[in-house]
């Protein structure tokens, strides 16, 4: 059974139909990314999965386990973690404060402080940080933060939405190069990105345009795809 | 500032403040006058502290607390003269009715946001002055309610002289620290003030928001009440305009404002200086022929503080170390 399934997706606000008819699955231990450009749906989905949002028609599942109609803690809570856009920083919390909130929803409540280590030893810029404001972090610290808090979650599946917007090239490789180490801990990822050069991670992955799927398939049947080149490398 | 300074600072004062507001009513030249401003600054510091924890520590700007104050106020004094209950029994009553009331009012307006749930808390505020206006003969309406005057009774929780009042103030301003500090430390206090930051992250993280929100409005009005039922029996008398007007409702916020959101100490410092300044202008103001020149001036250093000091006096000590 997929550890994500997701299958004749509608998500409306309103009237306006942001995704129709999506589906898509995929595996334990895959990186499975949502690729398109603005307004395609990506995030649409990603907020329909953690019960941000409800569906208009459709069914989410993991592990043929029903995720729509829970409330977005639960699906956290589920093992689900969802990074959302825009990183998402509590900005009067400290370093260590941001990530604590993070472990309400972890599956391993006695390893907090293991947890924490992990975090710091994967991300060695926050434990420099540990007693700052995370409002006061740079934008690629506040990414390692954000993803570092979904990290400590342990979770099954880790909801990713362009965590290389408004990142510089150097800070958005730093990123990347971190995700590809979380993915050889076991976690799968679901990415979102607007960004083709996360295709370099991928397993596969759906293209989107307009709130349907344009193209899905393996990493290399996406890199070579018309879509891709025209939108992305200019040939 | 080096660290014995800071520890002298954060333990050494306030318990140094503590012992002289303590000896006050035992000096012969502090007369009944200073003794009463005190009061009311206790009780606006322990008022504005139960606002701190909704609206400081959770982010909810509730314009609708003068409604736990008037329930407690009321229901203490309404089991009081039409019962005989103490008031000792009659403020937990209050308390309970506040919480069965908060529990629906936060079911109605906590998943609003921002500016939406202020406004929310506002129009129940005017809901309950119109019903205790119209419920003339049970509330007394525009008039108020009055307790029934016993004299001195420990029993009846009144006194003529306010210096009792002076020791239960201290202890509603101790115990709500405390209550302050101690939700600052735990997980609910990181729960709420995760959802403060940003509700959208901390539900991506596993906060039941809406469990949290309602969790500390439950307490702020649970503590609102309480110091509610304290206001009636320092005060004698409870009427709508001061339990659930407009005008009662951004009091509540001053404290917790001028001192610093989401601090422990800042509704401490910023009720203690508001009640300073508005007894030093009106005396000055009795002096000129000028009445109500208080309101000025809250009004003056409110705008000075957003201004200069937006995290209140806490935090422009801070930024100062």
């Amino acid at each position: 059974m997929s550890l994500l399934a997701v299958e004749g997706l509608s998500v409306a606000y309103g009237d306006v139909l942001a995704v129709r008819d999506v589906s898509f699955a995929f595996e334990e231990g895959e990186v499975f990314v949502l690729l398109g450009a603005n307004g395609a749906g990506k995030t649409s989905i990603l907020r329909c999965i953690s019960g941000m949002v409800p569906a208009r028609g459709g069914a989410v599942t993991s592990g043929g386990r029903r995720l729509n109609g829970l409330r977005p803690h639960q699906v956290a809570r589920a093992g689900i973690s969802h990074v959302p856009e825009g990183r998402r920083i509590f900005p009067n919390l400290t370093v260590e404060e941001n990530l604590a909130v993070s472990f309400i929803g972890a599956r391993a409540h006695d390893n907090a402080a293991g947890a924490l280590a992990a975090v710091y030893e994967f991300f060695p810029r926050l434990a420099e940080r540990r007693r700052q404001f995370g409002g006061t972090l740079s934008g690629g610290e506040q990414q390692m933060r954000a993803s570092g808090r979904a990290i400590m979650n342990v979770p099954k599946l880790l909801m990713l939405d362009e965590p290389s917007l408004g990142l510089s090239p150097v800070m958005s490789e730093l990123v990347f190069e971190r995700l590809a180490a979380i993915r050889a801990q076991n976690t799968t990822i679901l990415l979102v990105e607007q960004n083709a050069t996360c295709l370099e991670l991928a397993t596969r992955g759906v293209i989107l345009q307009n709130g349907r799927v344009l193209l899905s398939g393996e990493r290399e049947a996406l890199q070579d795809s018309e879509f891709v080149r025209r939108a992305y490398l200019g040939v | 500032m080096d660290r014995r300074a800071r520890q002298f600072g954060r333990v050494a004062l306030p318990l140094l403040v503590l012992a002289v507001v303590a000896i006050l009513p035992a000096l012969p030249f502090v007369n009944n006058y200073i003794l009463a401003a005190i009061v009311r600054a206790l009780i606006f510091i322990s008022l504005g502290q139960a606002w701190n924890i909704v609206a400081g520590i959770g982010g909810l700007l509730s314009l609708g607390h003068g409604v736990f104050l008037g329930l407690g106020g009321y229901v203490t004094g309404l089991l009081f003269n039409l019962l005989g209950w103490p008031p000792w029994l009659g403020v937990w009553v209050g308390v309970l009715v506040s919480l069965a009331v908060a529990l629906v009012m936060g079911g109605m307006t906590l998943r609003m946001r921002g500016i939406f749930f202020a406004l929310a808390t506002v129009a129940v505020s005017l809901a309950f002055d119109q019903l205790a206006r119209h419920y003339v003969d049970l509330t007394g309406g525009d008039n108020g309610l009055a307790l029934k005057f016993m004299g001195d009774s420990l029993w009846a929780m009144q006194s003529r002289s306010p210096a009792p009042f002076v020791y239960a103030g201290l202890v509603f301003v101790v115990v709500y620290y405390g209550i302050t500090r101690w939700i600052l430390a735990s997980q609910l206090g990181l729960e709420m003030r995760a959802v403060r930051d940003d509700e959208t992250a901390a539900a991506a993280s596993g906060v039941a928001v809406f469990r949290t929100k309602m969790l500390g409005f439950l307490v702020s009005a649970a503590m609102t009440a309480l110091a509610g039922g304290l206001y009636m029996q320092f005060y004698q008398a409870i009427d709508p305009e001061s339990a659930f007007g407009l005008g009662q409702a951004i009091q509540l916020q001053l404290p917790a404002l001028i001192g610093g959101l989401g601090t422990a100490a800042g509704p401490i410092l910023g009720g203690a200086l508001m009640i300073v300044l508005s007894e030093i202008t009106n005396w000055g103001a009795a002096k000129l022929g000028f009445v109500g020149v208080d309101l000025l001036v809250y009004g003056l250093v409110l705008l000075l503080v957003v201004l200069w000091a937006p995290k209140g006096i806490v935090g422009a000590l801070r930024r100062r170390r």
